[in-house]
């Protein structure tokens, strides 16, 4: 075996003590270092600061359990990745798909896209807390939103769904509200704006009460006018389920006690 | 696509990040420097990772995958935060050139230990966030992430050899960071080699 000067067995000595070498190189640089008092030295030194290293990993504090249940949760709320089996087949689709958007956005591209909806929908719900405001009194969630909007939104009442707060947020360069509604689990995100939100790209289908439908990123969307605002449901329930939902709010509003 | 499938890749997601949580917060947490970033980088690290399952082809790369995927969640978080522009060449240390003749000499006594190993861990941590970046991830992801040389070449994307390198390189800056404390504080003597060497900052 060929015997290794300072060199070459210096530069070895993390990996052989890291037992990353093959056995021959290691057993080269085992005898070096038997002779050679400096790569002895320096193995001590090493030893130190592998020492300290230790003691910083075993000090580093434990994940917390809040941290531990949203990237559980990541799975559950982004059921949106294509399987490896599908995946030449989903490459080949998206290349036409591509080509296809492409020759659409010649016509289409000044339209905003109900795709920031979405986008939205999962970043809020991939936060800890997604909602600023934490209620299920929609009157509550409406003056909430009213004292912070310039516009009043009505915020819908349906007996499937639970409300669970409010927050607000800017979609396509507006100021809207957003609704967080829960029903066995399921969340439903719903943004009221201003402005009608039935003329962004990315519908495809009409229900009944003139509700667009539409399908992006995996999540379906549902868009309607009602109360003189723009309703926009995200969710991973069906269609025909946000349907029921937007024939739920856009029914006559039970009145408020007076006085509040 | 079915349900089924994206179920089941969801219970594979949620088997491998429950493996590689621990470490993937341990590197984030020593990377970033303090805990609200470090959640924030794992958490984008998972976002990711989901986002791009169909990627994975073999569970067994999983822990070298989420490594990939922290070190381009945080590799793009420099570049928005303009923070650390540091991904140039070590200055020529040459802390090979620091002879470390000089033994560490044994220290009984376990209070005075005990401080001493503080002080060093202190040196190490300080020494490693001096390190130009891709070195400081192979040494971090080696030791906080317990990643092995094969799985850092995967993660970082760059050859076994390259590693052995860099994590040569890395432990050799350590190492010169805890000889000049020793040195500073007169636990060992300076050399004369050392005086000829002695560049590092
Ligand atoms: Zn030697």
């Amino acid at each position: 075996m060929r015997k290794l000067g300072c060199e070459e067995a210096g530069p070895l000595l993390e990996a052989f003590e890291a037992n990353e070498l093959d056995g021959v190189t290691s057993l080269a640089v085992e005898e070096h270092l038997d002779a050679c008092p400096l790569c002895q030295q320096r193995r001590r030194w090493n030893a130190e600061a592998d020492a300290s290293l230790r003691r910083l990993a075993e000090t580093t504090p434990a994940v917390s359990s809040g941290l531990r249940a949203r990237v559980l949760a990541i799975a559950q709320i982004e059921r949106r990745v294509i399987p490896a089996r599908f995946q030449y087949a989903a490459l080949a689709m998206a290349a036409v798909i591509i080509a296809l958007l492409a020759i659409a956005s010649l016509w289409h591209f000044s339209t905003p896209d109900a795709m920031a909806f979405v986008e939205n929908h999962i970043s809020t719900l991939a936060k800890s807390e997604p909602v600023e405001l934490r209620t299920s009194d929609a009157f509550e969630a409406e003056q909430w939103l009213r004292a912070r909007l310039p516009f009043a939104p009505i915020v819908p009442r349906t007996p499937d769904y639970r409300l669970v707060g409010a927050r607000l947020c800017e979609v396509n360069r507006a100021r809207v509200a957003f609704l967080l509604y829960e029903r066995d689990g399921n969340r439903v995100s719903c943004f009221v704006s201003a402005d009608s939100q039935t003329r962004l790209r990315g519908f495809d289908a009409t229900a009944a009460n003139r509700v667009r439908l539409g399908t992006c990123d995996g999540k379906n969307v549902a868009a309607w006018d009602a109360d003189h605002s723009g309703y926009l449901l995200v969710g991973d329930l069906p269609r025909e389920s946000l349907v029921a939902f937007a024939n739920h709010a856009t029914r006559k509003i039970p009145q408020q006690p007076t006085g509040l | 696509m079915s349900w089924s499938s994206s179920n089941e890749q969801a219970r594979d997601y949620v088997e491998l990040i429950e493996r590689c949580l621990d470490p993937l917060h341990r590197t984030a947490l020593r990377l970033t420097g303090n805990p609200t970033d470090a959640e924030d980088l794992v958490q984008e690290t998972c976002i990711r990772a989901w986002r791009a399952w169909a990627q994975l082809r073999e569970p067994a790369g999983a822990r070298a995958w989420f490594f990939q995927v922290l070190r381009s969640a945080w590799l793009d978080q420099l570049r928005k935060t303009a923070r650390r522009p540091h991904l140039v060449a070590m200055a020529e240390a040459a802390p090979e050139a620091m002879a470390e003749h000089a033994p560490l000499p044994n220290v009984a006594d376990a209070a005075e230990r005990r401080m001493l190993e503080q002080a060093f861990d202190e040196e190490v941590l300080a020494a490693m966030n001096e390190l130009p970046e891709e070195e400081r991830l192979a040494l971090m992801f080696q030791v906080f992430g317990g990643l092995s040389y094969r799985e850092i070449s995967d993660a970082l994307g760059c050859p076994l050899g390259t590693v052995m390198s860099r994590l040569h390189r890395s432990k050799a800056w350590l190492r010169a960071a805890l000889v000049e404390y020793a040195i500073r504080q007169g636990i060992i003597a300076r050399t004369p080699a050392r005086e000829e060497g002695e560049s590092h900052a």
